[in-house]
């Protein structure tokens, strides 16, 4: 068998050789069956993509790719107007709800011990309560993700985890994803990955926990899609500004990152003071909270 | 650098000062080939928009991070091909819409959708045969016209590594094309 240069049948077959050394290749060629073969075929190939068709964008798809690409990036006027809103906020309002709902869940377990429905529904009515007493309720009202008060006022370590040193132990239950979890966790979401993510993530360990939740990221497409249709505003949520809570919980480590449909996402896990971890799926370009599990 | 490069490094600059314009003009320049190398790498339509959005979203979110150093355009497509490559890999992930392994019988559908924009069915169906990582060379290189230094930098392999891809890609496409009916882009023999 010939041990033919793989680059100099490739230069013959794509017309880079001058005559002398075309002819003398294509003599060389001549004995080695193996050699002519990938001759005939590095020449039917390109001879196809040589004649193959760009694909374009139709003039409608391309005014709505960059409306959708300018608004994701802030070239439109409503975002640009839009007012700043704390950065880590989006955690922290996470946080508050999640402590409001370890805080009162033993209380509706209470109150309502033959009736999962009712709990779940009260639980939700406590958590109604908490966002309707936030100074911050109203100024979020066209902005349905941002529900609960600022950071400073409701940290991981205040009363609410105070109330959950007594009740959290009772506490085992996962949250009932439909009437329990605040809205802001549902509106966009993909309803069965959502269940997916509550149902398999709680099993694993950390790493599985990551694992699983990059395979729900497409949730962030969805939140996207609201981002624009809405006066949402782009905050940039880094790692470090996320980290600034860590003094109010046991730790807030992020275990994952990852890019998806133009969202950077930070995966959390959150440990507070009387060891309930959290995983948290979050947008890290608004601080939005995608999903939540218990651990 | 080209001049191509140069003009898509003061657009960035501009960009980044919030000139809406250069937006305009980078999309100008990059959308439609962007677009077809994802369409080619995805096979269907709906995916390449979506693909092609995620990539320009994702860099010009980046672009204060753009140092110049190499050409816009392969930062540009390196981020696309990524991002198909993601795309294909959750579509695996769910069998009803699961690619077809390499010597299976083709996706009958995939035609249909590239007609859809009036390429040649034939030589789509073939390419589409391709494993991925073929297909990116050769789509980048043999259709594309991209230099295999910028084929090895957007797809993060070394030039060898490219050259290699290229050369069975083409095996495989001959291969592929030997094996199609004209007409339909379907295999003869299936």
């Amino acid at each position: 068998m010939h041990n033919h240069d793989l680059d100099l049948i490739a230069a013959l077959a794509e017309g880079r050789l001058d005559a002398d050394q075309a002819r003398s290749a294509e003599e060389s060629f001549a004995g080695c069956d193996e050699c002519s073969t990938n001759l005939m075929s590095h020449r039917a190939s390109l001879a196809a993509t040589a004649t193959a068709e760009r694909p374009g964008l139709t003039m409608a798809e391309s005014s709505e790719l960059r409306r959708q690409v300018g608004d994701a990036v802030g070239l439109s006027p409503r975002i640009e107007k839009a007012p700043q809103r704390r950065p880590w906020m989006g955690l922290a309002t996470a946080a508050a709800v999640v402590i409001a709902l370890i805080a009162v869940a033993p209380l509706v377990n209470l109150l309502s011990t033959d009736s999962d429905d009712a709990a779940a529904s009260a639980t939700t009515i406590a958590v109604t309560q908490e966002v309707a007493e936030s100074p911050t309720a109203a100024d979020s009202a066209e902005a349905p993700l941002a529900t609960a008060a600022p950071a400073t006022e409701a940290p991981f370590a205040q009363a609410p985890v105070g109330a959950a040193e007594g009740g959290a132990a009772e506490f085992s239950g996962r949250l009932d994803r439909d009437a329990a979890l605040p809205e802001s966790l549902l509106d966009f979401g993909n309803v069965d990955d959502l269940d997916k993510f509550l149902n398999e993530v709680p099993q694993g360990i950390e790493n599985e926990a990551v694992s699983r939740a990059l395979t729900l990221l497409e949730l962030s497409y969805y939140r996207q899609e609201f981002a624009a249709a809405t006066d949402e505003v782009a905050v940039t949520c880094t790692p470090d500004e996320v980290l600034e809570l860590a003094d109010t919980a046991d730790s807030v480590i992020t275990i994952g990152t990852a890019d998806f449909a133009g969202t950077e996402f930070l995966i959390l896990l959150v440990t507070l003071t009387d060891e309930t971890r959290l995983v948290l799926a979050l947008d890290a370009v608004n601080c939005e909270v995608l999903a939540q599990v218990e651990q | 650098m080209t001049h191509r490069a140069d003009t898509d490094y003061e657009l960035v600059q501009r960009f980044l000062g919030g000139d809406s314009l250069a937006f305009e003009e980078l999309m100008t320049a990059h959308e439609d080939r962007v677009f077809g190398v994802c369409l080619r790498m995805l096979r269907d339509r709906e995916a390449a928009l979506d693909a092609t959005q995620e990539t320009f979203v994702t860099v010009l979110r980046k672009a204060d991070r753009f140092a110049g150093r190499s050409a816009f355009s392969t930062w540009l497509y390196r981020v696309a091909m990524n991002t198909c490559y993601d795309a294909l890999r959750r579509r695996k992930r769910k069998p009803e819409t699961q690619l077809p392994e390499h010597h299976a019988p083709p996706d009958l559908t995939a035609g249909d959708e590239l007609r859809a924009v009036e390429l040649r069915p034939d030589i789509e169906a073939a390419l589409a045969e391709l494993p991925p990582e073929f297909r990116a060379a050769v789509v980048l290189v043999d259709v594309e016209g991209t230099a295999l230094a910028e084929a090895s930098e957007i797809l993060s392999v070394p030039v060898g590594t490219i050259k290699s891809r290229v050369f069975r890609g083409r095996r495989l496409l001959a291969d592929a094309l030997g094996n199609l009916s004209p007409r339909t882009g379907h295999l003869k023999d299936e």
